[in-house]
């Protein structure tokens, strides 16, 4: 019974046709969109490129002219994922873009688990001591939580 | 021409009667392993002359080389050695075929990894049995790394097998600068026991301190639940 189970990830694994890229929108994250459409490419895949928009805790008891500028950053970010799946669809033609809020690691494992992604390809950062201390890296966080194969991308230096 | 020794000129001769696949075109060549290799400057500067004088012809119908060159490199796997560590006394050869599957798909060569520590136990053995024996059990652990790699290859040719000695996340990082690999493959499935470490423990440990890409694949059971349940404090 394990062997068949073992046959069959082995399977499911070769088989890619959804691939989940999430971006954090910072230097990295246009050669990370590179990367993933490659990937993607190669397998015939598509791409959905996720962005995860999370306001600042205080934004909650801010007057109107803070909920202003969430909208305006959230309008800003929604722009700049719109140029990142612009370039990915020059390689893949099959790509797609979407914007979430809340915690990170939850809503791209959930987004993976909703579409059955195949991969998640998330951007590598090599924290600071004081990242690490407070436990802020993403990566393993989705890697933990993720159903399907993580691929953390370090851009080569 | 004539002034040329008499290699260049046999060479020359082939290169213009001959007709040669894009990569070598291009100067490069490959390997048994797939390796890229760069020709001498002696050959790279004949096939540049004779790239010339055979696009200069108007009866021509290949594409232009620019054009060739983009679909070659669109034609290349984005990941071409994968670097896979394993605990050689634990692993099964099933653990290790979702990876194998994927980097069949990419085309890529893959280098199984055990680094070996010396068991706590062996820590208590005295006298001059004791390094005996710690011999005798390294030489266990690589035995059953080769055979974990004869076995591998059955299947997939394209694999290798490494022997380390040293700390476990130090001794993956330096392999990988050093076989300049593409992609670190952790099973998640397995642990590596013998080391001490767990495969999400090793994969945060690689996910901060590696250079290249690294992938961590599930095992097709636990469908996340295992890293969950090890690691309460980031159960949802």
């Amino acid at each position: 019974m394990k062997i068949l189970e073992g046959e069959r990830s082995g399977d499911r694994l070769v088989s890619i046709k959804k691939v989940v890229l999430a971006v954090d929108l910072t230097k990295q994250s246009e050669a990370t969109t590179h990367y993933a459409a490659q990937i993607a490419n190669w397998f015939n895949a598509s791409l959905c490129i996720a962005q995860v928009f999370s306001p600042a805790r205080w934004s909650e008891f801010g007057r109107e002219d803070a909920y202003n500028l969430i909208d305006r950053q959230r309008l800003e970010l929604r722009a700049r994922l719109d140029r990142l799946s612009e370039q990915a669809q020059r390689i893949v033609p099959e790509c797609a873009s979407v914007c979430l809020e809340g915690e990170p690691a939850e809503q791209i494992s959930a987004l993976a688990r909703d579409l059955d992604a195949d991969l998640i390809v998330i951007t590598g950062h090599h924290p600071s001591f004081l990242a690490r201390l407070f436990n802020l890296d993403k990566a393993p966080k989705i890697i933990r939580r993720a159903h399907c194969p993580v691929l953390v991308y370090h851009q080569e230096k | 021409m004539k002034n040329k020794p008499l290699i260049q000129r046999v060479l020359f001769e082939r290169l213009a009667t001959e007709s040669y696949p894009m990569d070598q075109w291009l100067g490069l060549s490959s390997d048994r392993y797939g390796h890229q290799i760069t020709l001498g400057g002696g050959v790279s500067s004949k096939i540049t002359s004779v790239e010339g004088s055979h696009s200069a012809g108007p009866e021509s119908e290949e594409p232009p080389a620019h054009d060739l060159i983009i679909q070659n490199a669109a034609a290349r796997s984005p990941i071409r050695r994968f670097l896979i560590p394993i605990d050689a006394v634990h692993v099964k050869l099933l653990d290790l075929k979702p990876i194998l599957n994927l980097a069949q798909h990419f085309d890529a060569e893959v280098t199984l990894l055990h680094c070996y520590e010396i068991p706590l136990s062996f820590h208590y053995a005295v006298g001059w049995s004791a390094l005996m024996h710690v011999s005798l059990h390294r030489e266990m652990v690589r035995t059953r790394l080769l055979k974990l790699c004869a076995d591998v290859r059955k299947f997939f040719t394209r694999c290798r097998s490494e022997f380390a000695l040293g700390s476990l996340p130090v001794e993956i990082l330096y392999a990988s600068r050093r076989l300049q690999t593409d992609l670190i493959a952790v099973p998640l499935s397995v642990d590596f026991v013998s080391q001490g470490w767990t495969s999400t423990e090793l994969m945060s440990e690689l996910v901060r301190k590696a250079n290249c890409s690294v992938l961590g694949l599930p095992s097709a059971q636990s469908e996340g639940s295992i890293a969950l349940t090890r690691h309460p404090e980031y159960s949802i």
